[in-house]
């Protein structure tokens, strides 16, 4: 049975909350989205129809008394929050609204690393190899396995207790230090074996399905760009997944979308060696941030789809949209700064000036002038360029961020243009710790000539800038608006 | 020619000098095309953006952003009057919240030792003793949010 929704609650705020009321809007459907204290003037409450007033976007009770009291009949909750609750996810159920995803089963089965992994090996999906036993038998077990291995704690985490083993004859010695730390660390010696996977590439299938039994998988994404875990370029199609590679990714998407009945969009994430071997990881049960480089390879709106499937929809998605067509990179724009160790940085946007261009989408929560604060996430946008060849969107890409003004917080962007630029990735040729492993190129380098121009456009601004002498107030200068800057600056020609 | 004076992160300052007259900006010898949104290079359109924060004035060109850190003399005869005694004084490096406190006043540490953690951004920081000494004052209580450049911990050396 299907019915058409009147009125969204979207669970969420900044660039997710500001691109799913875009799609509800396109759909004919109102948009009613919460808002705390630090977002009373926050750019996702001007695009959406109507927002609420909570205390906390964590807030389970207020978030469902707001989408009650607005009329919803189903709720988004983005990423991030409560998009993995099972709880959040039952109590909308019980409240008589429908939640824009999984069912509370599967996102509770997903949510736990062990049962996912049990869950995906009886699907088929195949998983990285390991052996656990008694530690008599832990060369048998070790064949097994195969070599490089990691000898890990059992009741491990943080690196304590790991052992890496590249030959058999190193195998006893490991076993028996990686004991010995699990036994101090933990209080507990049990190890097991694990398949070292050199160089991993993170790959991840975007999946989708209906309450009919429809499943479909729209292919990979490139996410091995990644620092401390956090994913920084992302790109669909992935260079080194070959079409029969992809048949089997696919394949593997499909086998979860109907091990778990999953209804919505979700992801399986994978990692990929360097002989085409791909192992499960897990499954994200929600949006990605980086799903739009999926939406434009294949010609969809993954957020239409998923309203479409709440709804009850049946979804019949012709084979043409389930082959990548061109390619499509998103680099993700973070107030911070790259070369202070990446600290966060806040500050009033006084220039935020996104780039236009023939194969540009910009994500975004924020405008010129807004205060990026301290209380949420650092990302300020994403940015995604889509071309007929790879080499075509990574150039609009480039010129997309240099094209990118932002002032009154430092960004990632010169450091995400020095990847765009560097030969590693221009050739495909970089792994999951390609970026940790190698800071230095793209760290900063000094351009006297640039900076000595730079230098004169500040003297000509703070000279035109500084509170006349006679004003006599005694007033600080405060932070001028970037329009105010550029008026002033255009009044050189006539008062130089 | 005007001249614009900043200073580098290190301490030492630089000086250029420029002109902007008739739709040209002249550094030194050399003359661009400039108005209020781009200037040229060698026939290239390269738009820019200015900003100012306080003494920061910050540019944004090509790509890159450049901050100068103008001199004001009074500010700087202020900040090198504090310099003396505030070798032991920690300050936020960006606004956030206390998390813990490591130290007490009266307690001595050693450069490097923690003194207290802060969150900022959903990331924790842990800040440390820039020299060895005693804690003289800690100025923030565990929950406090403060500012950017807000004392946090003053630590007397032994020699003061």
């Amino acid at each position: 049975m299907s019915s058409k929704f009147s009125t969204v609650f979207i669970a969420n705020r900044g660039e997710i909350a500001v691109r799913i009321a875009r799609t509800l809007r396109a759909m004919g459907i109102r948009s009613v989205a919460p808002y705390t204290d630090p977002d009373a003037y926050a750019y996702h409450r001007e695009i959406v129809d109507l927002s609420v007033y909570v205390p906390s976007y964590l807030d389970a009770d207020a978030l469902l008394e707001a989408a009650i009291s607005q009329g919803a009949q189903a709720l988004h909750p983005g990423y991030g929050f409560l998009s993995e609750s099972a709880d959040f996810a039952r109590r909308c159920a019980d409240a008589g609204i429908i939640f824009i995803g999984p069912s509370p089963e599967a996102i509770t089965a997903m949510g736990d690393k062990l049962t996912a992994k049990e869950t995906m090996r009886k699907a088929g999906l195949p998983l990285v190899p390991g052996w656990s036993g008694p530690t008599d038998q832990v060369e048998e077990g070790a064949q097994s396995v195969g070599f490089p291995l990691l000898v890990k704690a059992a009741a491990g985490g943080g690196g304590k207790g790991m052992r890496l083993v590249r030959q058999p004859a190193e195998l006893q010695e490991a076993v028996t230090r990686a004991q010995s730390e699990a036994k101090k660390a933990f209080g507990d010696e049990r190890v097991f074996l694990e398949r070292f996977i050199e160089s991993p590439r993170h790959i991840e299938v975007q999946i989708f399905g209906d309450a009919h039994g429809n499943a479909y998988c729209f292919g990979e994404r490139e996410c091995s760009l990644q620092r401390r875990y956090q994913k920084i370029v992302e790109e669909a199609p992935s260079a080194v997944v070959k079409p029969q590679l992809r048949t089997r990714l696919v394949q593997a998407g499909v086998d979860a979308v109907k091990a778990l009945g999953y209804v919505g969009a979700g992801t399986v994430e994978f990692i990929l060696d360097q002989d085409d071997n791909f192992y499960f990881l897990e499954v994200n049960t929600r949006l990605q941030v980086e799903h739009p480089v999926t939406e434009l390879v294949y010609g969809i709106d993954l957020v239409n789809l998923g309203i479409r499937a709440a709804q009850g929809e049946a979804l019949e998605i012709p084979e043409s949209f389930l082959q990548p067509r061109g390619w499509s990179i998103e680099a993700r724009i973070y107030a911070e700064d790259p070369d202070n160790g990446f600290l966060p940085s806040v500050g009033k946007l006084s220039a935020f000036r996104a780039p236009e261009g023939p194969g540009l989408r910009i994500d975004t929560g924020f405008r010129e002038g807004d205060e990026v604060s301290i209380h949420f996430d650092p990302m300020l946008a994403k940015l995604i360029s889509y071309g007929a060849t790879r080499e075509e969107a990574r150039g609009r890409l480039l010129s997309a961020l240099r094209d990118f003004a932002v002032l009154g917080v430092t960004t990632n962007i010169p450091y995400l243009v020095r990847i765009l630029q560097h030969p590693s990735f221009i050739d495909s040729q970089f792994h999951t710790q390609f970026l940790e492993q190698n800071i230095t190129l793209f760290t900063k380098a000094s351009d006297p000539s640039k900076e000595r121009l730079a230098a004169a456009l500040a003297g000509a601004y703070a000279k035109k800038s500084q509170p006349s002498n006679g004003s006599g107030n005694g007033a600080s200068i405060s932070i001028p608006r970037a329009e105010q800057a550029w008026a002033s600056l255009n009044s050189w020609r006539n008062n130089g | 020619m005007s001249q614009f004076t900043y200073q580098e992160p290190q301490g030492e300052s630089t000086t250029v000098e420029f002109e902007l007259k008739d739709g040209q900006l002249r550094i030194g010898d050399e003359s661009h095309p400039c108005d209020g949104e781009a200037v040229w290079l060698d026939g290239r359109r390269v738009p820019f953006a200015v900003s100012r924060n306080k003494d920061i004035v910050s540019v944004w060109l090509d790509g890159e952003v450049y901050s100068f850190i103008t001199q004001d003399p009074r500010r700087r005869a202020a900040a090198s009057g504090q310099a003396g005694t505030g070798s032991g004084s920690v300050t936020a490096q960006m606004p956030g919240k206390i998390l813990s406190l490591a130290v007490k006043p009266g307690e001595s540490v050693s450069a490097g030792q923690n003194l207290l953690i802060m969150e900022s951004m959903k990331m924790e920081l842990a800040l440390n003793a820039p020299i060895d000494g005693t804690v003289e004052a800690i100025e923030v209580v565990i929950g406090q949010m403060v500012a950017q450049g807000e004392l946090l911990v003053r630590i007397a050396s032994p020699e003061a």
